[in-house]
């Protein structure tokens, strides 16, 4: 494993089994559904936070694929991802749980063509306008509302608290893992698919290792979704129960912003985010409300703390401390 | 197979049953190591549960395995039992009690149960108990009361049908579907069951009697833990439920299954107390070592082996019967 060219990917605040179906997604499924998938993948949990990480080669080799599919195939990708939009909303109304491992496949496979496959296109900088409208969705009521319903129901009888079904791979569902191992994955785990082999490890050394591969860059650098300049204190939010400590005229940070959010978009000086594209919810809000706007300067959370003095230049991307 | 009993008192068939499926079924997944298969008997409204010796022997063992491995196990353990008996307690709390709330209270057992029982029995094979006593013995003081709540609740969701307290659980998820019960629940008021990882049996009738007799038919002299030490003579009085106890004379040996809060004035008057079930950590241990009275717990057997009246003589472990009554 470790001398895979690892690069930070995307980093999430969501469960081990989100992430175990998101891995999916990105792997067979997406092999499946347009011929090439990734083959390397590596989460690591650190107790808070979900960091992905992928291999630097097979990343570039995904993009190149993407921008050099033929016409035919992106034509018929779109409209099976058509398809899958409104299979979807049906998915979340009917709550048909009746069969787990039926509602997990499909689910695996929405993840691939609405999540995955608009991002590789994002990325190859091609046919971006026919698949960012299926990016533009939240997929946050799968993540909120019907997985801890979900979990429930796998968890009732089993010896396991709904909690623990969220640490579970979703290969493990119909498997026991021993609860001294779930206790283990809640405090920190790696969760990795590696050549067709799914596994988690707890191993601390290796955790370290994985550790030190999330560098963290001095200068935080981004790309302008809204332009101004702004200078304030620095206020820190990632979910939204930790919208209570926002005392108004601040520079809102954040890993990725959320609709629930908005209330406290509208009052910020300005917005940095560590992730995002043009089109994410901070970037199009923030042209909406004339903020100025940094998004995807990857480690603005991590660099900076509440209370900082600083200084947004959003017309050239810079964030200064003073 | 030697059977020992591991808890006793006034607790239902259906609070038994759930308890059999959690203890003979699922630990094994949890914990690698379950105690299964496991026995209770019901007999005249009192209930028992027992452990093979064998059962219990691994089950401790695999328990003490995995602290060994994560010394961070147990207080780990510990946040969940407070964690589920909290969502418990609140859902007992309510004055109504529907299907849809039966139903998610056995659930909410169903997790809150192998915390519980892992604190109840990690220390026993570790080296360094003490480590871990406090722990153990604040998670019980905060927990145990939470069984007569749910005890009550299953009570209170008897007023539909009487019978209901006689179910399985299996038999209960029927009941709540189709509001059908099966015909021989009648009989169940003197019954036991065996649970194995996934095959329950269930007997009635004599067979409580016989299995009963087996377990001291061969005996001399009861043997079990000395929780706080004493030598002492007197009159045995077994109490199966204090509530209706008319005369309890001072100095009275107070022989009972396993002793709860409301056995305390009778353990006041009495010069030493004897059970059946337990552990270091239990109701009669501790409060027999705060009393300074002598205290023999997990004999297995004593309120069968004695009768109300006989003439008992406990010395070091051993409780002996030096007069019949």
């Amino acid at each position: 494993m470790k001398h895979i060219d690892w690069v930070p990917y995307i980093e999430r605040r969501n469960s081990l089994l989100y992430v175990s179906i998101f891995q999916e997604a990105y792997g067979p499924i997406l092999k499946k559904l347009v011929g090439w998938g990734f083959t390397k993948q590596m989460c690591l949990f650190d107790g808070e936070s979900y960091q992905f990480f992928q291999s630097k080669k097979e990343l570039d080799e995904g993009i190149k694929f993407f921008s050099n599919l033929n016409k035919k195939k992106v034509d018929y990708t779109l409209a099976k991802a058509e398809l899958y939009d409104k299979f979807e909303t049906k998915l979340l109304e009917e709550k048909n749980f009746l069969d787990v491992d039926w509602f997990f496949d499909r689910q695996k496979e929405i993840f691939s063509l609405l999540t995955v496959i608009p991002w590789m296109f994002l990325d190859s900088g091609k046919y971006v306008n026919k698949f960012m409208k299926f990016r533009k969705k939240s997929r946050t009521d799968f993540q909120n509302k019907l997985l801890p319903e979900l979990c429930k129901k796998i968890s009732y009888k089993s010896g396991y608290t709904s909690e623990d079904i969220t640490f579970f791979r979703v290969n493990e569902l119909k498997e026991k893992v021993r609860k001294s191992e779930l206790i283990k994955r809640k405090r920190a785990c790696l969760i990795y698919f590696i050549d067709g082999k799914r596994s988690v490890s707890t191993n601390p050394d290796l955790i370290k290792w994985a550790k030190t591969l999330r560098k963290i860059d001095d200068k935080l650098k981004g790309q302008v979704a809204c332009k101004g300049k702004a200078r304030g204190k620095v206020c820190i939010i990632n979910t939204a129960n930790e919208l209570s400590k926002y005392n108004g005229e601040e520079i809102l940070v954040s890993v990725n912003t959320t609709p629930a959010m908005t209330q406290v978009m509208k009052k910020c000086k300005a917005i940095v985010t560590d992730e995002g594209g043009l089109t994410c919810h901070a970037a199009i809000l923030s042209r909406e409300l004339n903020i100025p706007c940094v998004i995807g300067t990857k480690n603005a959370t991590k660099l900076l703390k509440d209370g900082d003095i600083v200084e947004v230049d959003a017309e050239k991307g810079e964030i200064k401390r003073t | 197979m030697k059977w020992m009993k591991i808890f006793g008192g006034k607790w239902s068939f259906l609070t038994f049953s759930i308890l059999a499926d959690i203890h003979g079924r699922v630990f094994k997944d949890l914990f690698k190591e379950g105690p299964e298969p496991v026995l209770f008997t019901v007999k005249n409204g009192f209930s028992s549960f027992y452990y093979t010796e064998e059962g219990l022997e691994k089950f401790r063992q695999g328990l003490a395995d995995l602290i060994r491995e994560d010394s961070l196990l147990p207080s780990a353990m510990y946040d969940e039992s407070l964690k589920t008996a909290e969502k418990i307690q609140r859902l007992v709390k309510k004055e109504k009690c529907e299907s849809e709330d039966l139903r998610e209270l056995i659930g909410l057992l169903y997790e809150f149960v192998p915390s519980y029982v892992f604190l109840k029995q990690c220390l026993e094979k570790l080296d360094d108990k003490k480590r871990y006593l406090e722990l153990c013995e604040d998670s019980r003081k905060k927990t145990e009361m939470l069984w007569y709540d749910f005890e009550e609740f299953i009570i209170k969701f008897s007023k539909r049908n009487d019978l209901i307290k006689y179910c399985s659980m299996d038999e209960l998820e029927i009941f709540l579907e189709k509001n059908e019960l099966p015909n021989e629940l009648e009989k169940r008021k003197k019954s036991l069951m065996i649970q194995d990882i996934n095959k329950k049996i269930i007997r009635t009738g004599g067979e409580v009697d016989k299995f009963e007799k087996n377990l001291y038919s061969k005996l001399r002299f009861l043997r079990g833990n000395i929780a706080y030490p004493g030598k002492i003579k007197g009159k045995a009085r077994i109490v199966l439920d204090p509530s209706v106890v008319d005369k309890f004379d001072k100095g009275n040996i107070l022989i009972t299954q396993m002793t709860r809060p409301d056995f305390l004035p009778l353990m006041k008057k009495a010069s030493a107390i004897v059970t059946d079930a337990g552990g270091q950590l239990c109701h009669a241990a501790i409060v027999a070592r705060e009393m300074k009275k002598c205290c023999i717990i997990d004999t297995n057997i004593a309120t069968k082996f004695f009768s109300d009246g006989d003439i008992v003589r406990i010395n070091g472990n051993k409780v002996r019967k030096i007069e019949a009554y």
